[in-house]
């Protein structure tokens, strides 16, 4: 007889309840940790071990009206990139391993590039539940059916519960669509236990705790949403662009920086890479990347934290966001090879979750392909003062690393007389340090008399480059 | 300057203000190459044996700063003509320095110590003048017929008129600073260096 319950065993089937008992939400439906000891009057004990799984699973439950979203997306054709976003609304707790799915009623099928029975890009896929949020493994499990596989469970979760009972929303920030043109489908959704990878429609909402029994939130016939994939590509597509690409100074075979700005529209993430190829312009080795904040048309001194790597390669320079954000920095390249002046073109490349997302257009009114500045007269070209036998030489008390000295440039200008209105760029190696010296003092030496003649404004007009201001009284 | 295996080039470029603001263009430059030396030349650090201000220091005031220190053994700082000074940037009253509005006093003296007890420490003063200055540094060059500075020597460093901050804010952190002195011998670069905090020796 049952000791707590009073009920005879005369029959193999005996059901006791326990009042009031929540039952813990679990991956497989099933609990342990129960240990029921019985014996018959005759004295014959029969136990079942806390180990052991209860036999019948929990219900599912059905999925709510409209449970199932969301409605109204319309992806575009020929358009890579997009985002889309599904959802659920679970009436039960969703545990670690469970599965959602999504699946489409109308034959229309998910006509996103992913292949069927493949994962969308690592990282692609964002879910949320409450708040909550986890990069998703998201699977095109076939043309029609697409799921999500619950997370595992925090370190040191007492819980096998990821979502509490409630929305559960997950992005997809690559879904990127070729030009097959399909109607708008109509599609459900449910939720299967974490046996339930190849769950279906029908066995989430078998209850017969045999193996096809996997539901947790059951799929309703009526309880679905639309999601519409012809939608046309812009006639105008949205291309990489390029602004503010300027080198100073702007003279052919100078030593300078090199800035520029991304323009995208395409949604960054804090994976993303914009690439961009500088015709033939080539950087050096020695070349340093800086990325700083904006200031107008050009990069401020302050370094900014969108940006987590930026290489430079031959021609090309990489960014690589730190965050979600839009490009809303400067790229500066310092230390580099002097401009060359080669005629070319900037192309580049967003890149999203490891895939290219976005490109440069090719060259045409509407699309910006930004030209390299070649040796010109126009106000966008650049000089070229080759042919000035400008003399310099260089003396120096700076011997050791951390020396305090001097650096005196002997300067004999061909072209015109230094005066008042007018600039020294002066540009240091990087083994410098990148402001040179903590109140440096420049000085105008007058070779006749042997001693410095004038006090001279100087400032760093950027990292490793002193702007020293003309004399007043030349 | 940073240690480096290549020596790089400066690049100077001359330009008029109408032309930068409306083209960055240049009028002339060119590339000139830096020298082929950069190395590290310390091999110990400088013992400062004190830093003191002796009395409580105000905003936009001077103040002298007196370095005691030993040059150590075998830190192949003998014979050195020069010993470089570099104040904290919380001092930010040196600027006047970088705009000649101001200027130090520096002067050296050499220690000797008694052979009597109690040991006293006498100083005699080594000849020599302010060299460069900007805005955070100071050199004092030793005459050229001066005796040169040598290992195991004792030497207090003054520097005269040594402008504070110029701000409260500033002034509240002067006592968190730290200066580094250097010596070395002008035509072959610093061969000693050390950091010497100011917090222990300044009420600000």
């Amino acid at each position: 007889m049952c000791r707590f319950c009073n009920s005879v065993f005369t029959t193999p089937n005996v059901v006791n309840f326990i009042k009031d008992f929540v039952p813990p939400t679990t991956s497989t439906r099933t609990i342990k940790g129960i240990a029921v000891w019985a014996a018959d009057t005759d004295g014959a004990s029969r136990m079942t071990m806390d180990t052991d799984s209860t036999r019948t699973k929990q219900k599912a439950v059905d999925v709510p009206s409209s449970g199932c979203g969301k409605s109204g997306q319309t992806t575009k054709l020929s358009t890579l990139g997009q985002t889309v976003e599904f959802t659920i609304k679970s009436p039960v707790p969703l545990a670690v391993g469970q599965f959602i799915f999504w699946e489409d009623n109308t034959a229309k099928n998910f006509q996103t590039q992913v292949a069927n029975a493949a994962n969308f890009p690592t990282n692609s896929v964002s879910c949320t539940c409450g708040s909550y949020t986890w990069a998703a493994t998201m699977k095109k499990v076939s043309a029609t059916q697409l799921s999500v596989v619950m997370p595992a469970a925090a370190v040191g979760a007492t819980s096998q519960v990821i979502c509490a009972a409630g929305d559960v929303s997950c992005k997809v920030r690559e879904w990127s669509q070729g030009s097959t043109a399909v109607t708008a489908m109509t599609a459900t959704c449910y939720a299967c236990d974490n046996g339930g990878a190849a769950c279906t429609k029908t066995k989430s909402t078998t209850t017969d705790n045999t193996a096809n029994d996997l539901g947790v939130a059951k799929n309703v016939a009526g309880v679905t949403f639309t999601f519409t994939q012809n939608g046309a590509a812009a006639t105008t597509p949205d291309v990489l662009k390029v602004r503010d690409v300027k080198y100073q100074p702007h003279t052919k075979a100078a030593i300078g920086r090199f800035y520029y700005k991304p323009s995208t529209a395409m949604p960054l993430y804090a994976t993303s890479t914009i690439a961009y190829t500088f015709g033939s312009q080539t950087f050096g080795s020695g070349a340093i990347c800086q990325v700083m904040t904006s200031s107008g048309t050009a990069p401020s001194g302050t370094t900014s934290d969108l940006v987590r790597t930026c290489a430079i390669s031959g021609s090309v320079v990489t960014v690589t966001m730190a965050k979600d954000s839009t490009a809303n920095f400067h790229v500066q390249i310092v230390g580099m090879n002097a401009w060359a002046a080669t005629a070319g073109t900037v192309t580049g490349t967003v890149s999203n979750f490891g895939n290219a997302v976005q490109t440069a257009g090719t060259a045409s009114a509407t699309n910006v392909h930004t030209a390299l500045s070649v040796v010109g007269t126009t106000a966008t070209s650049c000089n070229d003062v080759s042919a000035v036998t400008t003399t310099v030489t260089l003396a120096r008390s700076l011997v050791n690393v951390m020396d305090v000295g001097m650096l005196a440039f002997t300067i004999t200008p061909q072209a015109y007389d230094w005066g008042v209105n007018d600039y020294a760029f002066i540009s240091f190696p990087t083994y410098y340090n990148p402001n040179v010296g903590d109140m440096l003092r420049c000085s105008l030496y007058d070779t006749k008399t042997k001693a410095d003649s004038e006090r001279l404004y100087c400032a760093m007009a950027w990292d490793y480059t002193l702007q020293v201001w003309g004399p007043a009284t030349a | 300057m940073n240690k480096f295996a290549a020596a790089g080039n400066f690049g100077v470029g001359l330009t008029n203000s109408t032309i930068w603001a409306s083209r960055s263009w240049l009028n002339e430059f060119k590339v000139v190459a830096d020298g082929t030396t950069g190395v590290w030349g310390g091999k110990k650090p400088i013992d400062v044996t004190s830093v003191s201000m002796g009395t409580a220091v105000s905003p936009r005031s001077t103040v002298d700063i007196v370095v005691d220190f030993v040059l150590p053994k075998s830190s192949s700082t003998a014979d050195s003509n020069y010993v470089a000074v570099q104040l904290p940037f919380q001092w930010g009253g040196v600027a006047k320095w970088m705009d000649g509005t101001a200027a130090p006093a520096m002067s050296l003296q050499l220690g000797t110590k008694s052979t009597t007890t109690p040991v006293k420490t006498t100083y005699k003063t080594v000849k020599g003048t302010t060299g460069m200055v900007s805005g955070c540094h100071a050199v004092f060059t030793l005459d050229a017929a001066a005796t040169k500075m040598a290992e195991e020597g004792i030497y207090r460093l003054t520097i005269g008129g040594v402008a504070t901050a110029e701000n409260g804010a500033s002034a509240a952190q002067m006592n968190l600073g730290s200066l580094v002195i250097s010596v070395g011998k002008t035509t072959a670069g610093g061969l000693g260096y050390s950091s010497a905090q100011l917090f222990n020796s300044l009420v600000a």
